[in-house]
């Protein structure tokens, strides 16, 4: 038994039909989920017996049984017609006990996997010399494993803590990218692909990406990915990883130069700390198969439509502008400009690229707040929203 | 106004899980005293099917398309006359759709529409098609015990040549074959496909003693269903049911609904109508206490769906057929107290109408109306 370690688990990510990357990144969780619900039938843990035998005249006659001999037994209330065992129920394991009044006891003797169309069952009893009245044969209580049904699709998420890097935000981690330029409608729901560690899944999509600066700290981006359909083991996942692109230099964005536009309108000469969040709404369209269910239509969606699209930034400072109603009822506006960069060392051999990224949001106050405790500073907050789309 | 025409020709898309299938018949009624009745069909078109149908997430052009159909159904158009002088036009057409599973592809109009434009480039639609003229003599099912007309005759021993009679059988793998004048199965392993006359191999796993003989089967070319695609899928015990000193006359409803069940009871009465003010209640008299039970049949697999489906199709509406109510609900041919039914075993339903909604995968739900009636 071996456990992996972090640096033995790479993610790797690609728009679907793409190449992709292997992505930077501090932590990354993939899970999914399938709602199930256990089936329950009437009566489905009641056994009843209506003869010995193989059902010709449906007389119930008592049988003296005998130690550990298998006997058939037709199944269904006294005087017929017979009934099979509920479908409820996945498997009766051979063995299992069945419990009649006046502490007298029946066993299965072969597993049992009922099909709604299966009338007779074979039991055993463990002692011989008694026997069943017609009144006993038909309460016979009995606990099997039962079957479970499919309330919805196999669903999860992929939540993963990076690193920013140059270049053009990588549109896997772009909610408002296009991996296609000339695509209309400009808004991409391509599906993203891609495997952590030899876990591969296939049907990824987009829907929250944020990240935050303080003074004097790398900065970490965090991206939220909706999963739908299996995961599928594949040993061959990660063997090109160690030749990658991913154990060349890398550049980290940082708080020292990165910069925060706009904060003045709000208030605040010295923003210390500032978050973005941007996030969509999606919904799956899965569609039903005429054949048999065990064809692949729906079960993974057709369709994962996009539809609100919000950008919220938040940052912290000196003050604030107390001032939210000056342009009225309709809301304060404020444009606030995050320029992402690195340390911003002298030469390339240093891994500086400079500016990273420029996140822009352009939106309405829609919260502001004052704090102060012992032994600090009276500190300003405000968050700004804007709706994209 | 409508929406842009797009010249579309039929439904191209698949409806989101949730789609639901709605039956219902329309019985004449003749009843007697002592709750006895009589149903028939009011006509052969007498059991019809409606579809509600969602496709949700739809982009535009998509939507576009499916509105643009579904609202050109009733486009007027000039009147035009055949040379006997009638309309040759005037007519909604009926138009071909393929359902979800288990059904088969049949005419249907959309009489009823909507569309939802939720956000830009999302567009939900519901309809909800009607099945056009569905005949019941499409329905092709032996009622009860073997039909030579209709059913095959296979001179049955397992694992061995069998050879084939009345007509040919489709058998399909994991359908159930039954020994004659008792309930020993045997389950078969690979499809047994063999036209009247002809001989093959029947491969099959008997766990119990199966006898070598004639059995029944309805699974024939014959066979045939006004809804269910491929009817074959499904085998039934063939034989009229068992019972202590005899035979029934209707097959038996074998599938359990799920729990709860709510067992409603109002049991007939007579009340004198001499003054407003003072009410006598005199008992009805025989079968008072007829159950009219609303039943569910959840988590359902496709296979289970389908035998519950096509039994309940095969049945019209009107036809009674046996069914256990629970283990607890069981009366008794010799007794001397009139329980309700009168002098009965067990209780006999006929089902006017019932529903059937894909939940998801391998998932179905069925609700059913069954209302209890007599046997005689």
């Amino acid at each position: 038994m071996t456990f992996l370690p972090y640096e033995d688990v790479p993610l790797y990510l690609a728009v679907n039909g793409h190449t992709g990357e292997y992505i930077f990144a501090e932590s990354a969780q993939l899970s999914v989920s399938q709602a199930l619900s256990a089936n329950r039938h009437m009566d489905d843990q009641v056994l009843q017996i209506c003869e010995y035998g193989l059902g010709a005249s449906m007389n119930y006659a008592p049988i003296n049984f005998a130690a550990n001999v298998d006997f058939p037994v037709v199944l269904g209330p006294i005087d017929g017609p017979p009934k099979p065992l509920a479908t409820s129920i996945n498997k009766i394991p051979s063995g299992t006990k069945i419990t009649f009044p006046n502490e007298k006891h029946l066993f299965f003797s072969n597993d049992v996997f009922p099909n709604g169309q299966e009338y007779i069952v074979s039991l055993k009893a463990h002692s011989g010399g008694w026997n069943l009245s017609s009144d006993e044969s038909q309460s016979g209580y009995f606990e099997p494993i039962f079957d479970y049904s499919t309330q919805a699709p196999v669903e999860g998420s992929l939540s993963v803590n990076f690193y920013v890097n140059t270049g053009n935000l990588n549109s896997f981690f772009n909610i408002t990218g296009l991996s296609n330029p000339s695509q209309y409608p400009p808004i991409d729901e391509e599906k993203i692909t891609g495997h952590l560690g030899d876990f591969r899944f296939s049907d990824a999509y987009l829907t929250d990406f944020n990240f935050s600066l303080s003074p004097n700290s790398i900065s970490q981006a965090s991206a939220s990915f909706k999963v739908y359909g299996e995961l599928i083991h594949d040993s061959s996942a990660t063997t090109a990883y160690f030749s990658s692109s991913l154990y060349q230099q890398q550049s980290v964005p940082h708080g020292k130069y990165s910069q925060i536009l706009g904060s003045q309108d709000a208030g605040m000469n010295h923003p210390i700390s500032f978050s973005y969040a941007i996030s969509v709404d999606r919904k799956p369209r899965y569609s039903t198969p005429t054949g048999s269910s065990f064809e692949s239509q729906g079960l993974v969606p057709d369709r994962v439509s996009k539809s609100s699209t919000k950008i919220t930034m938040s940052m912290q400072g000196e003050n604030l502008d107390p001032n939210i109603l000056i342009n009225g009822f309709d809301g304060k506006r404020a444009n606030l400009t995050a320029v992402v960069k690195d340390l911003s060392y002298a030469g390339f051999e240093d891994n500086s690229n400079g500016t990273l990224h420029t996140f822009n949001c352009s939106g309405v106050i829609d919260s502001q707040s004052l704090s102060v405790g012992s032994a600090g500073y009276l500190n300003g907050s405000v968050s700004v929203s804007q709706l994209l789309r | 106004m409508d929406i842009k025409n797009t010249n579309s020709f039929g439904i191209n898309l698949s409806p989101s899980f949730g789609a639901s299938a709605s039956f219902s018949s329309v019985s004449e009624y003749v009843n007697y005293g002592d709750s006895h009745s009589q149903r028939m069909l009011k006509g052969i078109n007498g059991l019809s099917m409606s579809l509600d149908l969602s496709f949700n997430e739809l982009t535009d052009p998509e939507s576009q398309d499916l509105v643009s159909f579904l609202q050109s159904q009733f486009h007027y158009q000039e009147q035009a006359y055949s040379n006997d002088g009638s309309f040759s036009n005037k007519r909604l057409i009926p138009f071909a759709y393929q359902p979800f599973f288990p059904y088969k592809e049949n005419q249907f109009n959309c009489l009823e529409f909507s569309h939802d434009q939720s956000y830009f480039n999302i567009n939900n639609i519901s309809a909800k098609l009607v099945a056009i003229a569905p005949s019941i003599l499409n329905s092709i099912e032996s009622a009860v015990d073997h039909n030579p007309i209709i059913d095959g005759t296979i001179n049955a021993t397992i694992n061995a040549n069998s050879s084939v009679s009345n007509n040919g059988v489709l058998l399909p793998s994991n359908s159930f074959i039954y020994q004659s004048g008792n309930y020993s199965h045997a389950k078969i392993t690979s499809d047994f496909n063999v036209t009247n006359g002809n001989t093959s191999v029947l491969s099959a796993d008997a766990p119990f003693r199966f006898n070598a003989g004639n059995v029944s089967c309805n699974q024939t070319a014959i066979r045939n269903s006004i809804y269910i695609n491929n009817p074959n899928d499904c085998s039934y015990y063939p034989y009229a049911p068992i019972v202590a000193g005899g035979n029934l006359s209707c097959r038996m409803f074998d599938f359990r609904p799920s729990i709860s069940v709510s067992l409603q009871n109002s049991p007939k009465y007579k009340q004198s109508t001499a003054s407003d003010i003072y009410k006598k209640f005199n008992k009805y008299g025989f079968n008072p206490n007829l159950n009219n039970l609303r039943l569910s049949f959840k988590g359902r697999s496709d296979q289970e769906a389908k035998r519950i489906l096509l039994f309940l199709e095969s049945h019209l509406g009107y036809k009674k057929f046996g069914f256990h109510l629970s283990k607890d609900y069981v009366g008794s041919n010799s007794d001397i107290i009139n329980t309700s039914p009168h002098r009965k075993g067990m209780s006999f339903f006929y089902c006017p109408e019932w529903q059937h909604t894909f939940t998801y995968k391998d998932n179905h739900n069925i609700s059913a109306s069954f209302v209890e009636c007599i046997d005689y």
